[in-house]
């Protein structure tokens, strides 16, 4: 029998309570990672976010020689190779952790992964930007973006001798395109981030960080969509004849 | 005889040890960390490298011979002598197709999914196989330690996808190793060279092998070393270039293809041979006896180099992509690692320079900076060695087969190890009580078109249609093997997992196999020890032989009696007699006869060997004496 995917994350960050309690001594433990009386490691939990897992505030401004450190930092006490020698349970902790740590830092390190993850942390579900399968085209290119889709199906049904000028159009739709693109990521990660943790530091409501997150979703949405009509331009120009 | 030296201060704390192999398609070696320093484990000779290769003698109750003495069996029994396992392992009898067609032995075609080689009536899985070769090497560590082993740490080329790591991890097991660690090849390089020179920065470790090629990106900083990028072809290598050599080597010999796979066995080694003496060499001559004279060609190396160029020029694109998927560019990468004997073939250490805008080191020995690095890495999971941490990646994608065929990739390539996905799954029928997955792994779009890797059936109790919550989780821990949970949430429970690997054994395979091989153990114990004592008795025979001429000369001279000679004479006959004798105790015997009757006939020729050494007179003859005095000595006196 086939499966049936449910895209709903929600549904997976189920209810695993975050713990409080050591699971070897039972005593205290809080947030922290290691037990402070028996010393033994604990699980973060799957519920950990990736931001709190590594330590950080829920801000998009993230310099990759800050991130770097920190991930070195907790690879060294998570990783599986550092408990070789302890209880089978302590192990699979380790795994876990380990895992999930290297999760958020490959989410993390990436600006777009990074707010494509926010979008999802603060919605509590899949947008579809990330993956960009459901993403309609930038409205204000519309235009362009279909005349583009005419020409590569021009070019894919005509002769060598054709091919040379519509390269050349091609081409001039490539590199246009590519600055429209280069501007939405530079929007992106520069104002817009800057504009999201700056609501963040002002601890402003949930409610009102929605304006800003359409904003943020919009431009991730187009930059996929375009990533996709380049691609495929890309393809077309370089590819075999 | 030699008896392994207890290690300084042994007595007092006997910590198991654990040992870093090399598990390679040509050669293995073992290596181990001792006062920060990784070493390899040399046999008395000096050898460090134990070819992979595992020859059965005759008969079906013969046990297996490995190493260099399984070569000699090579040439006499070729569908008995299995090389290149390492291009097997994990593989389905489809996979293999190519490779079957050019080795000397069987394969059964009953068995699709894990080939099985056919040795007369017994049939082997590659993971047993290369369990012949890991015990060997278990043995040679035993020996030096003078205790037990039974934990290490194996190598794999880097581009290995998860069948092949489970096929490896299996034959650890068979071989009654604990494997604690599958370490990828160039990240283990990175390690011995990281470890030797405490470097920073990014680095490329480029490594062609016997019959793999893997090209990896890493970073290091402050003791961590962490793989950016990898790729790779699993069958590309040192023996595709033999290969090309043979191909026109065996035209010109035997233009009507009717070769016997023994004529085909020397022409390949003559062609490897010819592949080595080209590296220093401008042009060499291939000579091969045949059965009507001998057949002599030269070849110069820009012969050879227009033959290799277009496998050399296979790892172009991986490169290519290795550094693309590492987001840095060619001028950021500070140096360039050669790993595998294949690098020492000059072209591809120009290529690589040209790829690279660099001129790549090679400062330690390309055949055994792997074992050392798994050497190294055995020492962190041992404690041994502090403040070092691998962070290695996965190779290739891993996804699930999803409606029509297509994939949807979980787990991107190059994501660094340990990792998880999490899938959540339903049910389409009213009371649909299992949900069947498929695993895949690799980059094409159509599932098809990637490797299998298991179908897992995952039971949930009956519900109406779409109500269950069934939460998969893919795990992929340290080693690059992939676990599978699943977790119900409307029931609350851990859901049950049939797994049925596409191409691995299944746990009670590996079982059983590991029950066999406690069962054969004490049966190929005594096999063997017939068989390393007729070679042995072969080898003493011929050396003394050798000397007899001049022993007759010492006669003459008086420096030797004729009773003394006679001596030797019978001596030689009576092992000569026990040789085919199936007691190794009696030919140990007799081997240890000849070794005291030709004692005072080993040292005059020993002494005629120096005189002449220190006159300076006919230097070549006396070093010629001088080796085969050294030879029958440490014949004489090797360990049983």
């Amino acid at each position: 029998m086939e499966p049936i995917q449910i895209t709903d994350l929600k549904a997976a960050q189920t209810a695993r309570d975050g713990h409080s309690l050591c699971w070897s001594c039972r005593s205290e433990v809080g947030e922290e990672p290691v037990c402070p009386s028996c010393v033994k490691l604990q699980p973060l939990g799957s519920n950990s976010d990736y931001f709190s897992v590594m330590g950080l505030p829920r801000k998009l401004n993230l310099d990759p020689q800050v991130l770097e450190p920190v991930f070195h930092a907790l690879s060294r006490r998570f990783h599986p190779d550092m408990y070789r020698g302890s209880s089978p349970r302590e192990r699979v902790i380790a795994l876990d952790n380990s895992a999930l740590l290297n999760q958020a830092y490959r989410t993390l390190r990436d600006p777009f992964e990074r707010a494509a993850y926010l979008l999802q942390l603060e919605e509590g579900r899949a947008t579809g930007s990330a993956t960009g399968a459901r993403d309609a085209p930038p409205q204000e290119l519309l235009e362009e973006i279909l005349e583009v889709q005419e020409l590569l199906g021009d070019f894919k049904f005509s002769d060598e001798e054709e091919r040379a000028g519509l390269r050349d159009q091609l081409r001039q739709r490539r590199d246009h395109l590519q600055t429209e693109q280069d501007a939405r990521a530079r929007s992106l990660t520069g104002d817009l981030f800057t504009r999201w943790d700056m609501l963040i530091e002002k601890r402003v409501v949930p409610a009102d960080r929605r304006p800003l997150l359409d904003q943020i979703r919009r431009l991730l949405g187009d930059r996929a969509y375009l990533r996709r009509v380049l691609a495929s331009l890309n393809e077309a120009l370089t590819g075999p004849a | 005889m030699k008896i392994p030296l207890p290690l300084a201060g042994a007595h007092l704390h006997k910590e198991p040890r654990v040992i870093g192999i090399d598990l390679g398609t040509t050669n293995s070696l073992v290596a181990y960390m001792e006062k920060g320093e990784a070493h390899v484990i040399r046999d008395a000779g000096g050898d460090a490298l134990v070819p992979s290769i595992v020859a059965f003698p005759p008969g079906d109750e013969a046990a297996p011979m490995v190493g260099t003495a399984a070569r000699q069996l090579l040439f006499a029994h070729p569908e008995r002598t299995v090389y290149s396992v390492k291009r097997l392992m994990g593989r389905g009898l489809d996979d293999a197709a190519e490779d079957r067609t050019r080795l000397p032995y069987a394969l059964s075609d009953e068995h699709r999914e894990v080939v099985r080689i056919r040795i007369g009536n017994r049939l082997f899985t590659p993971p047993e196989i290369s369990a012949f070769i890991l015990r060997e090497l278990k043995r040679r560590a035993e020996a030096h330690f003078g205790q037990e082993v039974t934990q290490a740490v194996i190598t794999v080329p880097a581009y290995f996808n998860d069948s092949q790591r489970q096929a490896t991890r299996d034959a650890g097991r068979i071989a009654g190793l604990e494997v604690l660690r599958i370490v990828n090849e160039p990240t283990a390089a990175c390690l011995a060279y990281g470890l030797d020179r405490r470097r920073e920065g990014t680095m490329a470790v480029y490594d062609l092998g016997g019959g793999t090629f893997d090209i990896s990106i890493l970073k290091l900083r402050e003791g961590i070393f962490e793989v950016q990028s990898t790729n790779g072809d699993t069958h590309l290598g040192g023996d595709d270039m033999d290969r090309a050599l043979t191909e026109v080597l065996l035209r010109e010999i035997d233009p009507l293809g009717a070769a016997s796979p023994e004529l085909l066995e020397r022409v390949r080694i003559a062609a490897e041979q010819a592949k080595r003496a080209l590296t220093d060499a401008d042009e060499t001559t291939v000579a091969l006896p045949l059965g009507d004279g001998t057949f002599s060609r030269l070849l110069t190396r820009d012969e050879f180099e227009s033959l290799i160029a277009p496998i050399v020029e296979r790892t172009l694109a991986p490169c290519r992509e290795a550094i693309a998927d590492a987001g840095v560019s060619t001028g950021e990468i500070d140096e360039v690692v050669l790993v595998g004997g294949s690098t020492r073939v000059p072209l591809v250490r120009r290529k690589v320079a040209e790829i690279f805008g660099k001129q790549p080191h090679c400062e330690l020995n390309p055949d055994e900076v792997v074992a050392l690095g798994a050497g190294v890495q055995a020492g962190i999971l041992s404690g041994q060695v502090e403040g070092l941490l691998l962070l290695d990646v996965n190779p290739l994608s891993l996804g699930i087969e999803t409606y029509g065929g297509a994939v949807e990739k979980l787990i991107p390539r190059n994501s660094t190890i340990p990792t998880s996905a999490r899938n959540i799954f339903t049910t389409g029928v009213e009371g649909q009580t299992a949900i069947a997955v498929h695993v895949i792994q690799g980059e094409r779009e159509l599932a098809s078109d990637n490797r299998s890797l298991a179908r897992f059936t995952i039971h949930v109790p009956p519900m109406p249609a779409g109500w269950p919550r069934l939460e998969v989780t893919f795990l992929v821990d340290e080693n690059g093997i992939l676990s599978v949970s699943a977790f119900e949430h409307r029931s609350q429970a851990e859901a049950s997992i049939e797994i049925r690997p596409s191409y691995g054994l299944t746990d009670d395979e590996v079982e059983r196999m590991v029950m066999e091989s406690f069962e054969h153990a004490a049966e190929d114990l005594r096999t063997r020890q017939i068989v390393e004592a007729r070679v042995e008795a072969m080898q003493v025979f011929s050396a003394t032989e050798k000397q007899l001429p001049l022993g007759a000369e010492f006669v003459t001279e008086g420096k030797l009696s004729e009773a003394e000679m006679e001596r030797i004479r019978t001596a030689m006959q009576e092992l000569h007699e026990s040789s085919q004798s199936d007691d190794h105790r009696l030919i140990r015997g007799r081997i240890e006869t000849l070794d005291q009757a030709s004692r005072k006939l080993a040292a005059l020729v020993m002494n005629r060997a120096v005189q002449a050494a220190l006159q300076g007179q006919s230097l070549d003859s006396a070093e010629e004496a001088i080796r085969q005095m050294s030879e029958s000595a440490s014949l004489g006196t090797r360990d049983a």
